[in-house]
Protein backbone atom coordinates (compact mmCIF):
# COMPACT_ATOMS: atom_id res chain seq x y z
CA UNK A 1 0.00 0.00 0.00
CA UNK A 2 1.57 3.04 -0.91
CA UNK A 3 1.43 6.34 1.12
CA UNK A 4 0.12 8.40 -1.22
CA UNK A 5 -2.22 7.05 -4.09
CA UNK A 6 -4.06 9.47 -6.39
CA UNK A 7 -6.99 7.80 -8.48
CA UNK A 8 -8.52 9.21 -11.54
CA UNK A 9 -8.30 12.95 -10.70
CA UNK A 10 -9.93 15.32 -12.20
CA UNK A 11 -10.16 19.02 -11.74
CA UNK A 12 -12.50 21.43 -13.57
CA UNK A 13 -12.22 25.32 -13.30
CA UNK A 14 -15.46 27.38 -14.08
CA UNK A 15 -15.40 31.00 -14.77
CA UNK A 16 -17.85 33.20 -16.42
CA UNK A 17 -19.88 29.75 -17.81
CA UNK A 18 -17.02 28.63 -19.47
CA UNK A 19 -15.70 24.95 -17.74
CA UNK A 20 -11.85 24.35 -18.33
CA UNK A 21 -10.64 21.20 -17.54
CA UNK A 22 -7.06 21.35 -15.77
CA UNK A 23 -6.59 17.49 -15.20
CA UNK A 24 -8.71 15.27 -16.72
CA UNK A 25 -8.21 11.65 -14.64
CA UNK A 26 -4.95 11.16 -13.00
CA UNK A 27 -3.90 8.41 -11.33
CA UNK A 28 -0.26 7.86 -9.81
CA UNK A 29 1.29 7.03 -6.20
CA UNK A 30 4.07 7.90 -3.86
CA UNK A 31 5.41 5.58 -1.60
CA UNK A 32 7.25 6.36 1.68
CA UNK A 33 10.56 7.57 1.63
CA UNK A 34 10.25 8.08 -2.23
CA UNK A 35 11.04 11.20 -4.18
CA UNK A 36 8.49 11.35 -7.51
CA UNK A 37 9.56 14.26 -10.18
CA UNK A 38 6.05 15.73 -11.91
CA UNK A 39 7.09 17.31 -15.24
CA UNK A 40 5.42 18.95 -18.26
CA UNK A 41 5.06 22.24 -19.61
CA UNK A 42 3.48 25.69 -18.17
CA UNK A 43 -0.48 25.23 -17.80
CA UNK A 44 -0.26 20.85 -18.03
CA UNK A 45 -1.67 21.40 -14.73
CA UNK A 46 1.40 20.30 -12.58
CA UNK A 47 0.55 22.64 -10.02
CA UNK A 48 -3.30 22.03 -9.24
CA UNK A 49 -2.54 18.50 -8.96
CA UNK A 50 -0.17 19.29 -6.16
CA UNK A 51 -2.38 22.01 -4.60
CA UNK A 52 -5.28 19.41 -4.58
CA UNK A 53 -3.29 17.11 -2.42
CA UNK A 54 -3.76 19.47 0.39
CA UNK A 55 -7.26 21.11 -0.75
CA UNK A 56 -5.75 24.40 -1.48
CA UNK A 57 -7.40 25.33 -4.43
CA UNK A 58 -10.43 27.90 -4.15
CA UNK A 59 -13.20 26.67 -2.69
CA UNK A 60 -15.87 29.53 -3.59
CA UNK A 61 -17.10 26.62 -5.91
CA UNK A 62 -15.43 27.94 -8.93
CA UNK A 63 -13.28 24.46 -8.68
CA UNK A 64 -14.56 21.61 -8.70
CA UNK A 65 -12.14 18.20 -8.15
CA UNK A 66 -13.24 14.57 -8.19
CA UNK A 67 -11.33 11.36 -7.42
CA UNK A 68 -9.60 10.23 -4.90
CA UNK A 69 -6.26 10.85 -2.66
CA UNK A 70 -5.74 8.57 -0.45
CA UNK A 71 -3.07 9.53 2.26
CA UNK A 72 -2.44 6.26 4.48
CA UNK A 73 -5.45 4.71 3.27
CA UNK A 74 -7.55 8.11 3.98
CA UNK A 75 -9.68 10.08 1.20
CA UNK A 76 -8.12 13.33 1.56
CA UNK A 77 -11.23 14.62 -0.50
CA UNK A 78 -13.34 13.51 2.47
CA UNK A 79 -11.86 14.97 4.65
CA UNK A 80 -13.47 17.56 7.24
CA UNK A 81 -11.92 21.27 8.38
CA UNK A 82 -10.12 19.93 11.13
CA UNK A 83 -8.35 16.33 9.77
CA UNK A 84 -7.71 19.13 7.00
CA UNK A 85 -6.10 21.32 9.10
CA UNK A 86 -3.69 18.58 10.66
CA UNK A 87 -3.03 17.22 7.49
CA UNK A 88 -1.77 20.50 6.16
CA UNK A 89 1.97 21.02 7.00
CA UNK A 90 1.94 18.35 9.49
CA UNK A 91 1.35 15.18 7.01
CA UNK A 92 2.02 17.06 3.76
CA UNK A 93 4.16 20.25 3.44
CA UNK A 94 4.45 22.66 0.88
CA UNK A 95 7.14 24.93 -1.05
CA UNK A 96 5.88 27.38 -3.49
CA UNK A 97 7.86 28.83 -6.01
CA UNK A 98 7.93 31.93 -5.24
CA UNK A 99 9.69 32.90 -1.82
CA UNK A 100 9.45 36.35 -1.63
CA UNK A 101 5.35 36.57 -2.07
CA UNK A 102 5.22 32.98 0.02
CA UNK A 103 6.15 34.90 3.02
CA UNK A 104 4.10 37.17 5.05
CA UNK A 105 6.37 40.37 4.85
CA UNK A 106 5.20 41.87 8.61
CA UNK A 107 6.12 38.85 10.38
CA UNK A 108 9.49 37.80 11.06
CA UNK A 109 10.46 34.38 9.51
CA UNK A 110 10.96 33.09 13.07
CA UNK A 111 7.72 33.89 13.95
CA UNK A 112 6.33 32.23 10.36
CA UNK A 113 8.30 29.17 11.47
CA UNK A 114 6.65 29.34 15.04
CA UNK A 115 3.49 29.55 13.84
CA UNK A 116 3.68 25.67 12.22
CA UNK A 117 5.85 24.27 15.11
CA UNK A 118 3.09 25.83 17.38
CA UNK A 119 0.29 24.32 15.41
CA UNK A 120 1.39 20.84 14.60
CA UNK A 121 3.83 20.06 17.82
CA UNK A 122 1.81 21.17 20.78
CA UNK A 123 4.55 18.78 22.96
CA UNK A 124 7.55 21.28 21.74
CA UNK A 125 8.34 22.99 24.94
CA UNK A 126 11.06 25.58 23.40
CA UNK A 127 9.29 26.51 20.18
CA UNK A 128 12.33 28.91 19.56
CA UNK A 129 15.00 26.87 20.08
CA UNK A 130 13.22 24.14 17.81
CA UNK A 131 13.22 26.88 15.09
CA UNK A 132 16.54 28.29 15.06
CA UNK A 133 17.39 24.42 14.84
CA UNK A 134 15.11 24.42 11.56
CA UNK A 135 16.64 27.10 10.22
CA UNK A 136 20.09 25.87 10.25
CA UNK A 137 18.87 22.55 9.43
CA UNK A 138 18.45 24.15 6.39
CA UNK A 139 22.19 25.87 5.62
CA UNK A 140 21.46 29.40 7.31
CA UNK A 141 24.12 30.66 9.22
CA UNK A 142 23.58 32.74 12.63
CA UNK A 143 20.25 31.26 12.87
CA UNK A 144 19.32 32.67 16.36
CA UNK A 145 19.91 36.33 14.96
CA UNK A 146 17.83 35.66 12.07
CA UNK A 147 15.41 34.62 13.71
CA UNK A 148 14.04 38.18 14.06
CA UNK A 149 14.45 39.30 10.56
CA UNK A 150 11.58 39.83 8.09
CA UNK A 151 11.18 38.63 4.77
CA UNK A 152 12.79 42.03 2.68
CA UNK A 153 15.87 41.58 4.85
CA UNK A 154 16.65 38.09 2.97
CA UNK A 155 18.12 37.30 -0.18
CA UNK A 156 15.81 35.15 -2.52
CA UNK A 157 17.99 32.04 -2.33
CA UNK A 158 17.48 32.58 2.06
CA UNK A 159 14.04 33.32 1.15
CA UNK A 160 13.40 29.79 0.05
CA UNK A 161 15.38 28.03 2.42
CA UNK A 162 13.01 29.85 4.96
CA UNK A 163 10.24 28.35 3.29
CA UNK A 164 12.05 24.60 3.36
CA UNK A 165 12.80 24.88 7.39
CA UNK A 166 8.94 25.95 8.02
CA UNK A 167 7.61 22.79 5.86
CA UNK A 168 10.38 20.62 7.45
CA UNK A 169 9.50 22.29 11.25
CA UNK A 170 6.70 19.68 11.38
CA UNK A 171 8.30 16.28 10.16
CA UNK A 172 5.86 15.99 7.24
CA UNK A 173 5.34 12.56 5.46
CA UNK A 174 5.33 14.26 2.13
CA UNK A 175 7.23 17.54 1.16
CA UNK A 176 5.52 18.87 -1.92
CA UNK A 177 7.86 21.51 -4.01
CA UNK A 178 6.51 23.21 -6.66
CA UNK A 179 9.13 24.79 -8.86
CA UNK A 180 11.23 25.51 -5.84
CA UNK A 181 14.04 26.78 -7.88
CA UNK A 182 12.21 28.53 -10.45
CA UNK A 183 12.55 32.25 -9.13
CA UNK A 184 15.85 31.85 -8.31
CA UNK A 185 19.58 32.23 -10.38
CA UNK A 186 21.33 29.61 -11.29
CA UNK A 187 24.19 28.77 -8.62
CA UNK A 188 21.00 28.99 -6.01
CA UNK A 189 19.07 26.91 -7.74
CA UNK A 190 21.69 24.07 -7.60
CA UNK A 191 22.52 24.70 -3.46
CA UNK A 192 18.45 24.59 -3.11
CA UNK A 193 18.64 21.10 -5.12
CA UNK A 194 21.58 19.98 -2.80
CA UNK A 195 19.97 20.75 -0.43
CA UNK A 196 16.35 19.14 -1.02
CA UNK A 197 18.26 16.00 -1.67
CA UNK A 198 20.62 16.14 1.38
CA UNK A 199 17.11 16.49 3.99
CA UNK A 200 15.57 13.72 1.73
CA UNK A 201 18.41 11.58 2.64
CA UNK A 202 18.57 12.20 5.86
CA UNK A 203 14.65 12.15 6.72
CA UNK A 204 13.44 9.50 4.95
CA UNK A 205 10.51 11.40 3.74
CA UNK A 206 9.08 11.23 0.71
CA UNK A 207 8.70 14.41 -2.10
CA UNK A 208 6.90 15.07 -4.88
CA UNK A 209 9.25 17.71 -7.11
CA UNK A 210 7.38 20.04 -9.56
CA UNK A 211 9.42 21.04 -12.48
CA UNK A 212 9.36 22.00 -16.22
CA UNK A 213 13.19 21.43 -16.17
CA UNK A 214 14.26 17.46 -16.63
CA UNK A 215 17.53 18.63 -15.82
CA UNK A 216 17.39 19.02 -11.86
CA UNK A 217 16.13 15.75 -11.34
CA UNK A 218 18.32 13.55 -11.99
CA UNK A 219 19.82 12.25 -8.64
CA UNK A 220 17.01 13.92 -6.92
CA UNK A 221 13.92 11.76 -8.01
CA UNK A 222 13.74 8.19 -8.37
CA UNK A 223 10.88 8.35 -10.86
CA UNK A 224 9.16 10.83 -13.05
CA UNK A 225 5.77 11.51 -13.95
CA UNK A 226 5.32 13.38 -17.52
CA UNK A 227 2.18 15.57 -17.61
CA UNK A 228 0.62 17.19 -21.10
CA UNK A 229 -2.19 19.19 -21.62
CA UNK A 230 -4.18 17.58 -17.96
CA UNK A 231 -2.76 14.13 -18.50
CA UNK A 232 -0.23 11.92 -16.98
CA UNK A 233 1.07 10.91 -21.10
CA UNK A 234 4.61 8.69 -19.26
CA UNK A 235 6.21 7.36 -16.16
CA UNK A 236 8.59 5.55 -15.18
CA UNK A 237 12.08 5.57 -13.42
CA UNK A 238 14.13 8.50 -14.60
CA UNK A 239 16.38 6.91 -16.10
CA UNK A 240 14.56 5.13 -18.06
CA UNK A 241 12.67 8.15 -19.17
CA UNK A 242 15.66 10.18 -20.06
CA UNK A 243 17.27 7.51 -21.89
CA UNK A 244 14.28 5.73 -23.91
CA UNK A 245 11.63 8.12 -23.76
CA UNK A 246 8.51 6.40 -25.40
CA UNK A 247 6.10 9.17 -25.94
CA UNK A 248 6.68 12.21 -28.90
CA UNK A 249 5.82 15.10 -26.15
CA UNK A 250 8.60 13.33 -23.50
CA UNK A 251 10.79 12.97 -26.71
CA UNK A 252 10.52 16.93 -27.25
CA UNK A 253 10.74 17.72 -23.71
CA UNK A 254 14.13 15.81 -23.50
CA UNK A 255 15.48 17.52 -26.28
CA UNK A 256 14.82 20.58 -24.92
CA UNK A 257 17.39 20.49 -21.93
CA UNK A 258 20.15 22.62 -22.39
CA UNK A 259 23.35 20.62 -22.26
CA UNK A 260 26.46 21.79 -20.56
CA UNK A 261 29.63 22.72 -23.08
CA UNK A 262 27.44 23.58 -25.83
CA UNK A 263 27.97 26.93 -27.48
CA UNK A 264 24.76 29.10 -26.76
CA UNK A 265 21.53 27.37 -25.10
CA UNK A 266 20.10 25.28 -28.01
CA UNK A 267 16.30 26.48 -27.56
CA UNK A 268 14.04 24.18 -29.42
CA UNK A 269 10.26 24.69 -30.21
CA UNK A 270 8.53 22.52 -29.64
CA UNK A 271 5.84 21.52 -32.54
CA UNK A 272 2.99 19.99 -31.57
CA UNK A 273 1.12 19.08 -34.22
CA UNK A 274 3.82 17.15 -34.96
CA UNK A 275 3.40 15.52 -30.92
CA UNK A 276 -0.23 14.62 -31.86
CA UNK A 277 0.30 13.22 -34.91
CA UNK A 278 3.00 11.10 -33.82
CA UNK A 279 0.87 10.02 -30.38
CA UNK A 280 -1.85 8.59 -32.77
CA UNK A 281 0.37 7.28 -34.12
CA UNK A 282 1.37 5.08 -31.41
CA UNK A 283 -1.78 4.48 -30.25
CA UNK A 284 -1.77 6.83 -27.69
CA UNK A 285 -5.46 8.67 -26.65
CA UNK A 286 -6.85 11.87 -26.49
CA UNK B 1 10.26 54.30 18.45
CA UNK B 2 10.26 57.04 21.19
CA UNK B 3 12.49 58.92 19.78
CA UNK B 4 10.93 58.60 16.32
CA UNK B 5 7.54 60.56 18.27
CA UNK B 6 10.07 63.35 19.65
CA UNK B 7 11.20 64.03 16.21
CA UNK B 8 8.18 64.30 14.50
CA UNK B 9 6.54 66.11 17.54
CA UNK B 10 9.37 68.77 16.99
CA UNK B 11 9.17 69.42 13.45
CA UNK B 12 5.37 69.52 14.75
CA UNK B 13 5.57 72.91 16.27
CA UNK B 14 7.02 74.83 13.18
CA UNK B 15 3.93 73.53 10.70
CA UNK B 16 1.93 74.50 14.24
CA UNK B 17 2.99 78.32 13.75
CA UNK B 18 2.79 77.83 9.86
CA UNK B 19 -0.94 77.14 10.11
CA UNK B 20 -1.93 79.53 12.59
CA UNK B 21 0.18 82.59 10.91
CA UNK B 22 -1.61 81.47 7.51
CA UNK B 23 -5.13 81.53 9.49
CA UNK B 24 -3.91 84.79 11.11
CA UNK B 25 -3.74 87.47 8.15
CA UNK B 26 -6.14 85.42 6.58
CA UNK B 27 -9.04 85.96 8.42
CA UNK B 28 -7.75 89.49 8.64
CA UNK B 29 -7.88 90.06 4.62
CA UNK B 30 -11.23 88.98 4.51
CA UNK B 31 -13.64 91.77 3.57
CA UNK B 32 -15.97 92.83 6.64
CA UNK B 33 -15.19 92.98 10.38
CA UNK B 34 -16.33 91.32 13.63
CA UNK B 35 -18.99 94.35 14.23
CA UNK B 36 -20.62 94.75 11.21
CA UNK B 37 -23.38 92.54 11.49
CA UNK B 38 -24.24 94.89 14.68
CA UNK B 39 -27.15 97.04 13.66
CA UNK B 40 -26.63 100.86 13.94
CA UNK B 41 -23.20 101.06 15.53
CA UNK B 42 -22.29 104.96 15.38
CA UNK B 43 -18.54 105.68 13.67
CA UNK B 44 -17.30 106.24 17.44
CA UNK B 45 -18.51 103.73 18.68
CA UNK B 46 -17.30 101.14 16.44
CA UNK B 47 -13.63 103.43 16.46
CA UNK B 48 -13.89 102.84 20.30
CA UNK B 49 -14.62 98.92 20.09
CA UNK B 50 -12.01 98.89 18.01
CA UNK B 51 -9.68 100.43 19.84
CA UNK B 52 -10.92 98.37 22.89
CA UNK B 53 -10.07 94.89 21.00
CA UNK B 54 -6.79 96.05 19.79
CA UNK B 55 -7.81 95.94 16.07
CA UNK B 56 -6.99 99.70 15.27
CA UNK B 57 -3.21 98.75 15.95
CA UNK B 58 -1.32 97.67 12.64
CA UNK B 59 -1.46 93.68 11.76
CA UNK B 60 2.19 92.99 12.68
CA UNK B 61 1.70 94.61 16.09
CA UNK B 62 -1.50 92.93 16.42
CA UNK B 63 0.31 89.36 15.48
CA UNK B 64 3.20 90.00 17.86
CA UNK B 65 -0.13 90.56 20.58
CA UNK B 66 -1.54 87.66 19.55
CA UNK B 67 1.79 85.82 19.89
CA UNK B 68 2.62 87.37 23.61
CA UNK B 69 -1.05 86.19 24.63
CA UNK B 70 -1.20 82.67 23.13
CA UNK B 71 2.17 82.10 25.15
CA UNK B 72 0.21 82.57 28.15
CA UNK B 73 -2.26 80.38 26.89
CA UNK B 74 -5.04 83.36 26.31
CA UNK B 75 -6.65 83.68 23.45
CA UNK B 76 -8.13 86.88 24.03
CA UNK B 77 -11.62 87.73 24.59
CA UNK B 78 -14.37 86.66 22.01
CA UNK B 79 -15.69 89.76 19.81
CA UNK B 80 -19.30 87.94 19.61
CA UNK B 81 -19.66 86.44 23.22
CA UNK B 82 -19.00 89.76 25.65
CA UNK B 83 -17.21 89.13 28.60
CA UNK B 84 -15.77 85.40 27.31
CA UNK B 85 -12.69 84.57 26.88
CA UNK B 86 -12.36 82.20 23.93
CA UNK B 87 -10.07 79.44 25.38
CA UNK B 88 -13.33 78.91 27.82
CA UNK B 89 -15.10 78.77 25.61
CA UNK B 90 -12.91 76.71 23.12
CA UNK B 91 -12.69 74.89 26.12
CA UNK B 92 -16.29 74.27 26.54
CA UNK B 93 -17.36 73.29 22.93
CA UNK B 94 -14.67 70.73 22.04
CA UNK B 95 -15.36 68.81 25.55
CA UNK B 96 -18.88 67.97 23.77
CA UNK B 97 -17.22 67.65 20.47
CA UNK B 98 -14.72 65.34 22.07
CA UNK B 99 -17.45 63.47 23.88
CA UNK B 100 -19.98 63.11 20.89
CA UNK B 101 -17.08 62.39 18.51
CA UNK B 102 -15.54 59.56 20.90
CA UNK B 103 -18.22 57.78 20.64
CA UNK B 104 -18.56 58.04 17.06
CA UNK B 105 -14.97 57.42 16.67
CA UNK B 106 -15.61 53.86 18.50
CA UNK B 107 -18.69 52.75 16.77
CA UNK B 108 -17.37 53.52 13.58
CA UNK B 109 -14.00 51.40 14.44
CA UNK B 110 -15.78 48.54 15.60
CA UNK B 111 -18.58 48.17 13.32
CA UNK B 112 -16.54 49.33 10.16
CA UNK B 113 -13.74 46.63 11.35
CA UNK B 114 -16.40 43.57 12.14
CA UNK B 115 -18.45 44.38 8.49
CA UNK B 116 -14.88 44.45 6.60
CA UNK B 117 -13.73 41.72 8.44
CA UNK B 118 -17.21 39.42 7.68
CA UNK B 119 -17.38 40.68 4.32
CA UNK B 120 -13.75 39.73 3.67
CA UNK B 121 -13.62 36.14 4.65
CA UNK B 122 -17.52 35.52 4.35
CA UNK B 123 -18.68 34.98 0.56
CA UNK B 124 -21.25 35.15 -1.88
CA UNK B 125 -24.71 36.91 -0.57
CA UNK B 126 -23.19 37.75 2.94
CA UNK B 127 -20.53 39.33 1.63
CA UNK B 128 -22.73 40.98 -0.85
CA UNK B 129 -25.35 42.76 1.19
CA UNK B 130 -22.63 43.87 3.81
CA UNK B 131 -21.34 45.49 0.64
CA UNK B 132 -24.85 47.11 -0.70
CA UNK B 133 -24.98 47.99 2.73
CA UNK B 134 -21.36 49.93 3.51
CA UNK B 135 -21.98 51.79 -0.48
CA UNK B 136 -25.25 52.81 0.90
CA UNK B 137 -23.98 54.59 4.37
CA UNK B 138 -21.26 55.91 2.25
CA UNK B 139 -23.94 57.78 0.07
CA UNK B 140 -25.95 58.51 2.73
CA UNK B 141 -25.50 62.32 3.78
CA UNK B 142 -25.86 63.04 7.82
CA UNK B 143 -28.40 65.59 7.00
CA UNK B 144 -30.77 62.61 5.50
CA UNK B 145 -29.67 59.66 8.29
CA UNK B 146 -30.34 62.58 11.40
CA UNK B 147 -33.84 63.11 10.69
CA UNK B 148 -34.35 60.03 9.90
CA UNK B 149 -32.94 58.52 13.23
CA UNK B 150 -35.06 61.27 14.72
CA UNK B 151 -38.49 60.28 13.23
CA UNK B 152 -37.89 56.79 14.40
CA UNK B 153 -36.46 56.45 17.35
CA UNK B 154 -37.52 59.93 19.08
CA UNK B 155 -40.95 60.85 17.46
CA UNK B 156 -41.95 56.91 16.75
CA UNK B 157 -40.89 55.08 19.18
CA UNK B 158 -40.06 57.69 22.07
CA UNK B 159 -36.50 55.88 23.29
CA UNK B 160 -34.90 59.47 22.63
CA UNK B 161 -35.13 63.24 22.97
CA UNK B 162 -35.27 64.60 19.01
CA UNK B 163 -32.69 66.76 19.95
CA UNK B 164 -30.15 68.65 22.53
CA UNK B 165 -27.50 67.87 25.16
CA UNK B 166 -29.03 67.50 28.60
CA UNK B 167 -29.26 63.75 29.24
CA UNK B 168 -26.74 60.75 28.80
CA UNK B 169 -28.87 59.29 26.44
CA UNK B 170 -28.79 62.27 23.91
CA UNK B 171 -25.22 61.16 22.67
CA UNK B 172 -26.58 57.73 21.18
CA UNK B 173 -28.52 59.31 18.51
CA UNK B 174 -25.54 62.01 17.24
CA UNK B 175 -23.03 59.70 17.42
CA UNK B 176 -24.83 56.68 15.73
CA UNK B 177 -25.43 59.86 12.76
CA UNK B 178 -21.68 60.80 12.66
CA UNK B 179 -20.95 57.71 12.56
CA UNK B 180 -22.24 56.14 9.64
CA UNK B 181 -20.22 57.14 7.06
CA UNK B 182 -16.81 56.54 8.96
CA UNK B 183 -17.78 52.90 9.62
CA UNK B 184 -19.18 52.45 6.46
CA UNK B 185 -15.76 53.93 4.53
CA UNK B 186 -13.92 52.00 7.03
CA UNK B 187 -15.56 48.99 6.51
CA UNK B 188 -14.97 49.48 2.18
CA UNK B 189 -11.82 49.95 3.12
CA UNK B 190 -10.68 46.92 5.15
CA UNK B 191 -12.81 44.38 3.47
CA UNK B 192 -11.07 45.47 -0.04
CA UNK B 193 -7.55 45.22 1.69
CA UNK B 194 -8.27 42.11 3.41
CA UNK B 195 -9.25 40.50 0.08
CA UNK B 196 -6.65 41.82 -1.55
CA UNK B 197 -4.22 40.49 1.65
CA UNK B 198 -6.40 37.02 1.56
CA UNK B 199 -5.67 36.84 -2.48
CA UNK B 200 -1.85 37.13 -1.70
CA UNK B 201 0.69 33.65 -2.18
CA UNK B 202 1.45 34.35 1.56
CA UNK B 203 -1.98 33.78 2.36
CA UNK B 204 -1.88 30.75 0.85
CA UNK B 205 1.14 29.59 2.65
CA UNK B 206 -0.74 30.10 5.77
CA UNK B 207 -2.84 27.74 5.02
CA UNK B 208 -1.07 25.22 3.70
CA UNK B 209 0.88 25.05 6.91
CA UNK B 210 -3.17 23.88 8.82
CA UNK B 211 -3.95 27.79 10.48
CA UNK B 212 -7.39 27.83 10.62
CA UNK B 213 -9.27 30.24 8.62
CA UNK B 214 -9.69 32.60 11.72
CA UNK B 215 -6.07 33.04 11.98
CA UNK B 216 -4.82 33.29 8.43
CA UNK B 217 -7.21 36.37 8.11
CA UNK B 218 -5.63 37.65 11.27
CA UNK B 219 -2.31 37.86 9.85
CA UNK B 220 -3.56 38.85 6.24
CA UNK B 221 -5.21 41.71 8.87
CA UNK B 222 -1.94 43.08 9.85
CA UNK B 223 -1.15 44.28 6.32
CA UNK B 224 -4.38 44.97 5.64
CA UNK B 225 -4.92 47.60 8.34
CA UNK B 226 -2.34 49.96 6.88
CA UNK B 227 -5.18 51.99 4.47
CA UNK B 228 -7.19 51.88 7.37
CA UNK B 229 -5.19 53.66 9.97
CA UNK B 230 -3.84 56.05 7.18
CA UNK B 231 -7.51 56.87 6.34
CA UNK B 232 -8.55 57.25 10.23
CA UNK B 233 -6.14 60.08 10.98
CA UNK B 234 -7.67 63.07 9.01
CA UNK B 235 -11.22 60.56 9.69
CA UNK B 236 -10.59 60.64 13.92
CA UNK B 237 -9.21 64.62 13.62
CA UNK B 238 -12.93 65.20 12.09
CA UNK B 239 -15.35 63.69 14.00
CA UNK B 240 -13.78 64.29 17.38
CA UNK B 241 -13.65 68.40 16.23
CA UNK B 242 -17.52 68.29 15.61
CA UNK B 243 -19.22 68.02 12.49
CA UNK B 244 -21.61 71.18 11.67
CA UNK B 245 -23.90 69.01 9.98
CA UNK B 246 -24.78 66.60 13.10
CA UNK B 247 -24.46 69.35 16.01
CA UNK B 248 -27.14 71.56 13.96
CA UNK B 249 -29.34 68.49 13.44
CA UNK B 250 -29.56 67.63 16.92
CA UNK B 251 -29.30 71.26 18.14
CA UNK B 252 -25.75 70.03 20.16
CA UNK B 253 -23.33 72.94 21.15
CA UNK B 254 -20.50 71.57 19.94
CA UNK B 255 -17.10 73.30 18.25
CA UNK B 256 -18.23 72.23 14.63
CA UNK B 257 -21.30 74.80 14.45
CA UNK B 258 -19.14 77.22 16.57
CA UNK B 259 -16.28 77.31 14.39
CA UNK B 260 -18.47 78.22 11.19
CA UNK B 261 -20.59 80.66 12.90
CA UNK B 262 -17.44 82.10 14.11
CA UNK B 263 -16.29 82.20 10.85
CA UNK B 264 -19.09 84.26 9.55
CA UNK B 265 -19.13 86.74 12.24
CA UNK B 266 -15.49 87.64 11.62
CA UNK B 267 -14.69 86.68 15.13
CA UNK B 268 -11.08 86.81 14.96
CA UNK B 269 -10.18 85.61 18.25
CA UNK B 270 -12.67 82.18 17.86
CA UNK B 271 -11.13 81.64 14.52
CA UNK B 272 -8.07 81.36 15.74
CA UNK B 273 -9.30 79.46 19.14
CA UNK B 274 -11.00 76.57 16.36
CA UNK B 275 -8.15 76.60 14.01
CA UNK B 276 -5.75 75.73 16.78
CA UNK B 277 -8.11 72.90 17.94
CA UNK B 278 -8.37 71.86 14.59
CA UNK B 279 -4.34 71.72 13.82
CA UNK B 280 -3.31 70.00 16.84
CA UNK B 281 -5.56 67.21 16.08
CA UNK B 282 -4.94 66.91 12.60
CA UNK B 283 -0.87 67.45 13.61
CA UNK B 284 -1.21 64.44 16.22
CA UNK B 285 -3.38 62.03 14.83
CA UNK B 286 -1.12 61.98 11.77
CA UNK B 287 1.77 61.40 13.89
CA UNK B 288 -0.26 58.56 15.84
CA UNK B 289 -0.71 57.11 12.44
CA UNK B 290 2.81 56.72 11.13
CA UNK B 291 3.67 55.48 14.72
CA UNK B 292 1.02 52.96 14.04
CA UNK B 293 1.70 52.03 10.51
CA UNK B 294 5.75 51.34 11.85
CA UNK B 295 4.06 49.01 14.76
CA UNK B 296 1.67 47.32 11.83
CA UNK B 297 4.39 47.25 8.80
CA UNK B 298 8.49 46.96 9.34
CA UNK B 299 9.62 48.39 6.06
CA UNK B 300 7.57 51.02 6.86
CA UNK B 301 9.63 51.43 9.95
CA UNK B 302 12.45 51.00 7.96
CA UNK B 303 11.60 53.61 5.60
CA UNK B 304 10.89 56.05 8.31
CA UNK B 305 13.59 55.55 9.91
CA UNK B 306 12.00 53.85 13.45
CA UNK B 307 13.94 51.64 15.69
CA UNK B 308 12.58 49.84 18.02
N1 LIG C 1 -7.53 29.49 -10.03
C1 LIG C 1 -7.71 29.07 -11.30
N2 LIG C 1 -8.81 29.45 -11.99
C2 LIG C 1 -8.99 29.06 -13.28
N3 LIG C 1 -8.12 28.30 -13.95
C3 LIG C 1 -7.01 27.89 -13.33
C4 LIG C 1 -6.74 28.27 -11.98
N4 LIG C 1 -5.56 27.73 -11.62
C5 LIG C 1 -5.11 27.05 -12.71
N5 LIG C 1 -5.98 27.14 -13.73
C6 LIG C 1 -5.85 26.51 -15.05
O1 LIG C 1 -5.44 25.19 -14.88
C7 LIG C 1 -4.49 24.82 -15.86
C8 LIG C 1 -3.31 24.16 -15.21
O2 LIG C 1 -2.62 25.11 -14.43
P1 LIG C 1 -1.37 24.76 -13.53
O3 LIG C 1 -1.08 25.95 -12.72
O4 LIG C 1 -1.58 23.50 -12.84
O5 LIG C 1 -0.22 24.57 -14.62
P2 LIG C 1 1.29 24.19 -14.35
O6 LIG C 1 1.51 22.89 -15.01
O7 LIG C 1 1.60 24.26 -12.90
O8 LIG C 1 2.05 25.32 -15.15
P3 LIG C 1 3.33 26.17 -14.72
O9 LIG C 1 4.49 25.40 -15.17
O10 LIG C 1 3.17 27.43 -15.50
O11 LIG C 1 3.27 26.39 -13.27
C9 LIG C 1 -4.11 26.07 -16.61
O12 LIG C 1 -4.68 26.00 -17.90
C10 LIG C 1 -4.75 27.18 -15.84
O13 LIG C 1 -5.28 28.14 -16.73
MG1 LIG D 1 2.72 25.63 -11.70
Amino acid sequence: MSMLSVENLKISFKSGGRVTEAVKGVSFHVDKGESVAIVGESGSGKSVTAMSLARLLPRDGSCEVSGRALFDSEDIFQMNPKELRALRGGKIAYVFQEPSTSLNPVFSVGEQIAEAVRLHRPEVKDVRACVVEALEEVGIRRAAERYSAYPHELSGGMQQRVMIAMALSCRPRLLVADEPTTALDVTIQKQIIDLLREILKNRGMSMILITHNFGIIRGLCSRVLVMFRGRIVESGPTEEILYNPKHPYTKALIACIPRLGRSGERLVSIDYEKIDREARELGYAY
Amino acid sequence: MIRYALRRIIFAVPVFFIIITAVFFMVRFVPGGPFDRERQLSPETLAALNAYYGLDDSLPVQYVKFLKNLSRGDLGPSYKYQNRSVTELVREKAKVSLELGGAALAIALTVGLACGAVSAMGRGRLSGALDAVSLAGICLPAFVVGPVLIWIFSLKLGWFNAMGWREARDIVLPSVTLALFYAAWIAKLFKDSEARELAKDYSRTAIAKGESPLRVAAEASRAALSPVVSYLAPAAAGMLTGSFVVESIFNIPGLGKFFISSALDSDYTMIMGCVMVYAIFIICFNILADIALALLNPRVAKELGVRK
